[in-house]
């Protein structure tokens, strides 16, 4: 069963309407990215989707359990929600204790805690800081620990709010990696403004852009991020590879500009400079 | 908790308070601190906690002050019901007793009233002005102004905190009391060091910024005691003396045993 976003509206207590009504459909498996400007009404979708934020209209049903009948730690056990800046959680005196934080609170049993903890830091190349203090790691492994420490309940739902916020280019590719390893298994919902770290995925997500509190567009990367119109609205700048394409055909190339992977885009303008012979 | 700071926090208005000098203001508070603190009966405690209504109505803070008022209701029940446990356990629990306790009660709401008349009339940056004319270091004004200036951002992150370990599945309000304050050191923890890197970051942006560079500071905006302001001043300085003197030449009656017997009941 799915998440439903159904017609959501939500509305600060300051009067702020942050979403107005948007409607999504996640599926198991599913690798949505939800882009978008500053202000978009991105964390707060995220947020109506493990029930932290409880729609003023609409309604969210995860796996057919409506959002406002449900504790945001029933939601979470199968929604996991990974905050933008992991200085917000860190709180234990060891990353193992921090990893193993969220699998207390769901009350697993020890033996399985402990073989979950190892998992984890396995996974995320942690095991030389397992008694090292979270606060006094650097930026990508506050990130790394912050990402452990939800996954390691093993959420059918990982949603993501900006994973590549303040992370360099070697950061961002084990992040990648890590991601990637995930897909298929469980759905993954990523919230980032990240344009080159979204299409070099593959497989490549769905994407939503989103822009004040409505959904502008919901389709395939290759469809919406090299729509020009779309991407203005949504204050985005087109991939390097459609814009190269677009610039190539106002040259006069009679080249397709619907094309996100560097490969596909050589091949259709080798093929249409032979053409052009 | 929340409530209660929110009813301190400075809106902008224009009435004759906002408009009075801030160490008129200051003044004010401090003389209703020590009047207060002087009288001990439940009468004058309640004549003086009364008579910061229509003031708060003169500076267009009636609205604010009764928040501010209902926010401190939890701690006036805990003088309440603390001192009467202690004078019970001490078997000298009549309604002399209770009358006493009561007024321990009126004396806090009003010194909350009347700091609160203060603080709402008062922006932050008149009283860091006002403090700093009076001679206290610039440092110590800039500290009490930062302050201010971060309460809500603290408030903020404290709430994105909150959030974040809710979404690990901490559940907040679960379990006794015991259980719930141990609930909140995750959010205890990354708000303090949150707090504290903040500090630090803000300390090097000053001092790159030159910060203390020179010995003596001037201001763009200097106070100056106008006549309305020495006006208010001397009323404040004849009500605060006549106020005092009360408390040694005046004897006030209990009150309580009057009621009760009014009421018909049994002391």
């Amino acid at each position: 069963m799915p998440i439903e976003v159904q017609d959501v509206w939500y509305v600060y207590p300051t009067g702020v309407e942050a979403l107005r009504g948007v409607s999504l459909t996640v599926h198991e498996g599913d690798f949505v990215v939800i882009m978008g400007p500053n202000g978009a009404g991105k964390t707060t979708l995220v947020k109506t989707l493990n029930g932290l934020l409880k729609p003023t209209r609409g309604r969210v049903l995860v796996d057919g359990m409506d959002t406002r009948e449900a504790t945001v730690a029933e939601l979470a056990r199968k929604v996991g929600l990974v905050f933008q800046n992991p200085d917000h959680q860190l709180f234990c005196e060891t990353v193992e204790e921090e990893i193993a934080f969220a699998l207390r609170n769901f009350g697993f049993p020890e033996e399985e805690i402990a073989r979950r903890v190892e998992w984890a830091l396995r996974t995320f190349g942690l095991e030389e800081y397992r008694d090292a203090s979270p606060l006094a790691l650097s930026g990508g492994e506050k990130k790394r620990v912050a990402l452990a420490s939800v996954l390691v309940w093993d959420p059918k739902y990982l949603v993501l709010d900006e994973p590549t916020l303040g992370q360099d280019h070697a950061q961002k590719e084990v992040l990648r990696k890590l991601i990637s390893g995930l897909l298929g298994e469980r759905a993954v919902v990523m919230v980032t403004h990240d344009m080159e770290f979204v299409v070099d995925f593959r497989p490549l997500p769905r994407v939503v852009l989103l822009a004040e509190g409505r959904v502008l567009a919901n389709g395939r990367a290759e469809e919406v991020l090299t729509d020009e119109e779309l991407l203005r609205q949504a204050s985005l700048l087109r991939p390097q590879v459609p814009e190269t394409l677009c610039r190539l055909r106002k040259l006069g190339l009679p080249v397709r500009t619907d094309v996100l992977d560097l490969w596909e885009a050589r091949d259709i303008i080798l093929s249409a400079r032979r053409e052009l012979r | 908790m929340s409530a209660l700071l929110e009813g301190f926090a400075f809106k902008k208005k224009d009435s004759l308070l906002h408009r009075l000098d801030p160490r008129v203001k200051l003044a004010y508070a401090i003389a209703m601190m020590v009047v207060a603190g002087v009288h001990q009966e439940l009468v004058p405690l309640l004549v003086l906690f009364l008579a910061q209504v229509p003031l708060a109505l003169l500076g267009k803070v009636g609205r604010e002050l009764a928040k501010t008022l209902r926010a401190s209701l939890p701690l006036v029940l805990l003088i309440l019901a603390t001192n009467a446990l202690f004078t019970w356990y001490a078997g000298q629990l009549d309604i002399y007793a209770l009358e006493r306790i009561l007024a321990l009660a009126v004396r806090f709401l009003a010194f909350v009233a009347s700091f609160s008349i203060f603080t709402l009339t008062t922006s932050p940056d008149d009283l860091s002005l006002a403090l700093e004319q009076m001679g206290v270091p610039y440092s110590f004004c800039f500290m009490f102004r930062a302050a201010l200036r971060f309460t809500p951002v603290m408030a903020r992150e404290a709430r994105i905190t909150m959030d974040a370990q809710r979404a690990r599945g901490l559940e907040l309000d679960k379990g006794g009391p015991l259980a719930r304050a141990r609930r909140y050191i995750p959010i205890l923890v990354p708000l303090v060091v949150n707090a504290i890197k903040r500090a630090w970051a803000m300390a090097e942006a000053m001092e790159s910024r030159a910060w203390g560079a020179s010995e003596k500071r001037t201001s763009l905006y200097v106070l100056k005691m106008g006549r309305r302001d020495y006006l208010a001043l001397l009323l404040i300085a004849v009500a605060t003396v006549a106020a005092v003197l009360a408390r040694y030449y005046l004897s006030f009656p209990c009150i309580l045993p009057y009621i009760t017997a009014a009421l018909g009941l049994q002391p």
